[in-house]
């Protein structure tokens, strides 16, 4: 295999690599090429960028309502007690 | 058969009202903390505060009726996820059916490494990129932009930290398929904010795909 198939090798996984998705044998075998390709630990760098930025800017959102909570409380109770 | 002993018609006696307090009062205090979080979701997925209200009171309603379901000592969110996604395919999205106009907002292969070489700022990759002085609100508004299947699998993936399994699972999809969507939907986002540090000068033109 020739370095450019062990970089698209690495494309090919690097989602599943950056979302813990992977093999222990996968890991051991990108864990090799990452150690001597440059560019590709740069790009998995710049995607792991890429998904803490979407996480850490979509995460915070409104809080639930009150009155939905006391409505959830409602139906909830009702279910209860018929 | 000897029919002067009636079987015990353990499933025609109603819940002892005592018991059935007793398990809302569990229910509530283990499942209604998560209502935030859900309520996250189900904006993630309606888009709009209303449609998610309505989304959450009718998952805590579904979700106490299978409370005996829920395995103690599983992961309850997931649960409740599960719950929530399936109601919100099931007849929200339906309601709402827009069309699924998959092909103009998909990525293609939209490379954003490349892009970052192509400009020069690869260089910075590690601790910055160049989206980074996006606002917030640029950065939700386009992942809201994505057609619903991509927009699902990366909300529950990237925001709400699902794993693939779980995902599949609540979706009812094949692993495969949240991979396809994951992969398609993150790449589809990388374009339009690529896109949009464009038109802001942020970056020269010429993204580049794969």
């Amino acid at each position: 295999m020739n370095d450019d198939a062990h970089c698209r090798k690495l494309v090919g996984s690097l989602y599943q690599l950056l979302d813990g998705e992977v093999t222990e044998d996968q890991v051991q075998y990108l864990s090799e090429h990452l150690a001597e390709c440059g560019a590709c630990l740069e790009r998995l760098g710049v995607e792991m960028h890429f998904t803490l930025l979407v996480r850490s800017r979509c995460q915070e959102t409104p809080c639930c309502p009150d009155h939905v909570i006391v409505n959830i409380r409602t139906a909830l109770q009702a279910e209860v007690t018929g | 058969m000897n029919t002067s002993q009636p079987a015990p018609a353990v499933e025609d006696k109603p819940v002892p009202p005592k018991l059935a307090e007793e398990e809302l009062r569990r229910f509530e205090e283990e499942a209604l903390p998560l209502a935030n979080a859900l309520y996250g979701g189900a904006l993630r997925m309606t888009r709009n505060p209303s449609d998610a209200a309505d989304l959450v009171q009718e998952t805590f309603l579904r979700a106490f009726r299978s409370w005996g379901q829920f395995k103690e000592g599983t992961n309850l969110k997931a649960w409740l996820y599960r719950i929530m996604t399936n109601l919100y395919i099931s007849s929200y999205r339906v309601k709402k059916r827009e069309p699924q106009l998959v092909s103009a907002n998909d990525g293609g292969d939209f490379d954003l490494y490349q892009s970052l070489v192509d400009q020069n700022h690869v260089a910075e990759s590690a601790e910055s990129i160049v989206l980074d002085s996006l606002g917030d609100d640029d950065i939700k508004k386009a992942l809201s932009d994505l057609p619903d299947d991509f927009r699902i699998a990366v909300s529950l993936a990237d925001v709400d930290g699902f794993s693939y399994r779980e995902i599949a699972d609540m979706l009812d999809i094949p692993i495969g398929t949240v991979m396809s969507r994951l992969h398609r939907g993150r790449k589809a986002l990388q374009k339009a904010l690529w896109g949009l540090a464009e038109q802001r000068g942020l970056v020269g033109q010429g993204g580049r795909a794969r």
